[in-house]
């Protein structure tokens, strides 16, 4: 790209004796060393924190959709106290706290809180508090018996489900929230789309038939079982969006006395091994198999907007917060197929393509669980579809594995 | 690209799990079929491995080899089909079980053998002519199997053994990138009304992989670090280089662009895998450290240079890279370090 001559970028910081005989010319000097601390955020623990990447929160920025969301709930913190789960670099968390909340509370596992709370501290905020772990870790540093009025945290999975943050979240609304506190957003649901995709199919299955002059057959299917998450552009969108999923977090059932129990063991097991920051918080967990194995199964209908062939459902998210105290601070995060959306959509690859005409159905069902004996890591899709036999008669179903991180 | 540290990862998690036929989990992963893809489509890479195998092929024959880190077996292969007696595949990945069956399907199964399991861990009982290897990542050095390969170098080579590539040189040029400065850097400067000046800070400590526009480049290109795979050690791998780049034309040089070669000079005709920006790109792309103070250079002004990369000492997969900058020029002139750490 040509370069534009901007001479802000080579604004001078700092103004140190001249080396050269030209005095008037800019000498800049001062060195950027990393500390310590911006060095080694504890050191193993970052392994896969992407989070703590400061080039990936800039589509933080971007978010403008988002955040005009949640900025309903900015406006009417004053006096109030906010829990932020999954706060990442704490852009919401502090716009919460210049709203004049009466404290805010960030918690989130990534290093990237501690960057947080240096921004939060040189922008004069005081009525902020930034934790990292996972609300496990964190519960023994909250303020004492603090109940709050909003917990934010965004508990769903691509498929709906995250097991460890429903968790903390489902703990959250059990035992943190006041009489009148509400959880954010409270509401989700998975949205099931149609998408025709040749070329894509060709690219990633076909690709292994001959590989440099060697067939590579078993690699297919490794491809054919994957989730795979990408953003799907509009024009190969075949049908209609179909809800298929709700989930109400107002009325989902909580954990039991006894994962209560495991849960707060583990909140003072981590509260006791503190100093033990070589390990990723993230990393091994306990999840109740109660939440783990919850799951669920959706039919869905399709209706089909043009002649195509399906080659992928593919899935969407969309959440909303439906105050009971205050209608004004409603919000939903919507689902736009091939647009701008909140969550990456995921998708699947049918094993056998459905070839459709405009205004034919196909209907399908979804059983998506994640098995707790894979410690909540992986979730199971499994689908089966089928064509009304307008072009031909096909049913497919296919087990595909999610591994969330 | 490295599979140690999913080697590492399983391990640590005791999670290595038997993949069967087709309906079970895979969790490193290097057994996801991306990565692999990735790697193979990247024909700039995959094709310098096969003509220094193809086009050396005398080399191969009736000789052992071994290929650490196989992934998928397809230099394996290579090597199997240019006349290789014997060769061992080695990776710790899951993928392992489709490389066996990918060997097999291609009637490769009486000479290449394929391993699940570490280097160190390994049993031979004979040692290898050959051991070729695609150990790169990012940097060159990042997350790099290269520990690996001189282990097996010393362990299962024989006292000639030839590697595959042979040597490695790292190169450096100054870049101009105003565009990435505004929406990356300054954009921290104020987010809806918070100052955010500290992400900024932080942002030039991270090193940037990307491609780089050969139109972005305003000094010449200069090697500053290189080795012999035969003779280099682990230590020799911490360095530090001072370096010289001259401004072929007047402009802001906001970042230092490093990219790397690995010629294969073991046989009778020469393959060179480069990643420079001034060929198509490679999934390495370059590694761009951006500088805290953009140098204002004019045309044949030069800036000098010392950078320093030793593995960080809390987690050795990561790289610790410090910069010291010195450019006198008419315009202004620039003393200072700065540090970078690639993770």
């Amino acid at each position: 790209m040509p370069a534009k001559r901007d001479m802000r970028t080579g604004a001078p910081t700092q103004r140190g004796a001249s080396r050269s005989a030209n005095a008037c010319k800019v000498v800049l000097t001062e060195s950027l060393l990393a500390t310590d601390a911006e060095k080694n955020p504890t050191s193993k623990s970052l392994y896969g924190d992407s989070a703590a990447r400061i080039s990936s929160n800039i589509s933080m920025i971007h978010d403008h959709q988002r955040l005009r969301a949640y900025e309903v709930i900015f406006r009417n913190v004053r006096g109030k106290t906010l829990l932020h789960l999954g706060c990442g670099m704490g852009l919401y968390t502090m716009l919460a706290a210049r709203g004049m909340a009466k404290m805010v509370i960030g918690v989130d596992s990534s290093a990237i809180v501690d960057a947080a709370r240096v921004v939060a501290e040189q922008n004069g905020l005081k009525n902020i508090l930034f934790i990292r772990g996972r609300l496990c870790d964190a519960l023994h540093q909250l303020p004492a018996d603090m109940k709050f009025d909003y917990v934010l945290c965004e508990w769903m999975g691509p498929l709906l489900l995250n097991e460890r943050v429903l968790t903390d979240a489902l703990y959250a609304r059990d035992h943190l929230l006041t009489a009148s506190g509400a959880l954010c957003p409270n509401r989700a649901s998975l949205h099931v789309v149609a998408v025709s995709d040749y070329p894509f199919r060709l690219d990633t299955e076909d690709f292994w038939s001959n590989v440099y002059g060697f067939q590579m057959e078993p690699m297919k299917e490794l491809v054919r079982q994957e989730v795979e998450m990408c953003a799907i552009p509009g024009s190969n969108i075949v049908s209609a969006p179909c809800l298929a999923h709700t989930v109400h977090m107002d009325t989902l059932e909580g954990l039991t006395a006894e994962e209560t129990a495991t849960y707060e063991a583990q909140a003072s097991q981590a509260a006791a091994s503190r100093d033990n920051e070589e390990e990723n918080p993230v990393e091994h967990r306990w999840v109740p198999t109660a939440v783990a194995q919850r799951g669920y199964e959706a039919a869905f209908t399709l209706s089909i907007t043009r002649n195509a062939t399906v080659h992928y459902l593919t899935f969407y998210l969309d959440a909303a917060f439906t105050s009971k105290t205050n209608p004004g601070a409603n919000f939903v995060l919507a689902v736009r197929p091939g647009g701008e959306n909140n969550w990456t959509e995921v998708s699947v690859g049918l094993r056998e393509p459905l070839p459709v005409n405009a205004g034919e159905k196909i209907q399908g069902t979804l059983r998506i669980h994640t098995p707790a004996d894979k410690g909540g890591k992986i979730t199971v899709v499994e689908v089966t579809a089928k064509t009304a036999g307008q072009v031909a008669a096909i049913e497919t179903s296919g087990t595909y594995y999610y591994q969330s991180y | 690209m490295s599979s140690a540290q999913q080697c590492e990862e399983a391990a640590a998690e005791g999670t290595v799990v038997k993949t069967t036929a087709n309906k079970d989990y895979y969790f490193d992963s290097y057994s996801h079929y991306g990565i692999h893809m990735e790697m193979l489509k990247d024909y700039h890479r995959t094709t310098a491995y096969r003509d220094a195998i193809w086009r050396n092929a005398y080399m191969f024959k009736n000789k052992v080899v071994l290929d650490v880190g196989c992934g998928t077996g397809i230099l394996s292969m290579f090597a199997a089909r240019a006349g290789a007696r014997k060769v061992i595949g080695i990776d710790c990945s899951n993928v392992a079980v489709q490389a066996r069956r990918i060997v097999q399907d291609n009637g490769f199964s009486d000479v290449i053998t394929i391993i699940q399991g570490k280097v160190e861990e390994l049993d031979l009982d004979e040692k290898v002519d050959i051991i070729i290897s695609e150990w790169m990542g990012y940097f060159l050095l990042y997350e790099s199997m290269l520990n690996t390969v001189l282990y097996a170098r010393d362990r299962w080579g024989t006292p000639d053994v030839k590697i595959l590539p042979n040597s490695a040189n790292m190169y450096a040029c100054g870049i101009t990138d105003p565009q990435y400065i505004e929406q990356k850097f300054d954009i921290w400067k104020n987010v809806n009304g918070l100052d955010f000046s500290y992400f900024k800070r932080l942002s030039y400590i991270e090193p940037l992989i990307d491609t780089v526009d050969p139109e972005q480049i305003i000094t010449d290109i200069v090697p500053f670090f290189s080795f012999d795979i035969n003779k280099v050690t682990e230590a020799e791998l911490s360095f530090t280089r001072t370096f010289a780049l001259e401004a072929k034309q007047g402009d802001f040089v906001h970042a230092i662009s490093v990219h790397f070669d690995t010629p294969f000079h073991a046989g009778h005709d020469p393959v060179v895998l480069n990643t420079s920006p001034m060929v198509p790109p490679t999934h390495w792309r370059q590694t761009v450290l951006y500088i805290f103070h953009p140098l204002i250079m004019k045309r044949g002004e030069k800036a000098n240079f010392t950078i320093k990369c030793v593995p960080n000492p809390g987690n050795p997969r990561d790289l610790d890279i410090s910069l010291r900058i010195d450019f006198d020029g008419e315009l202004q002139a620039c003393h200072y370090d700065q540090d970078f750490r690639l993770r």
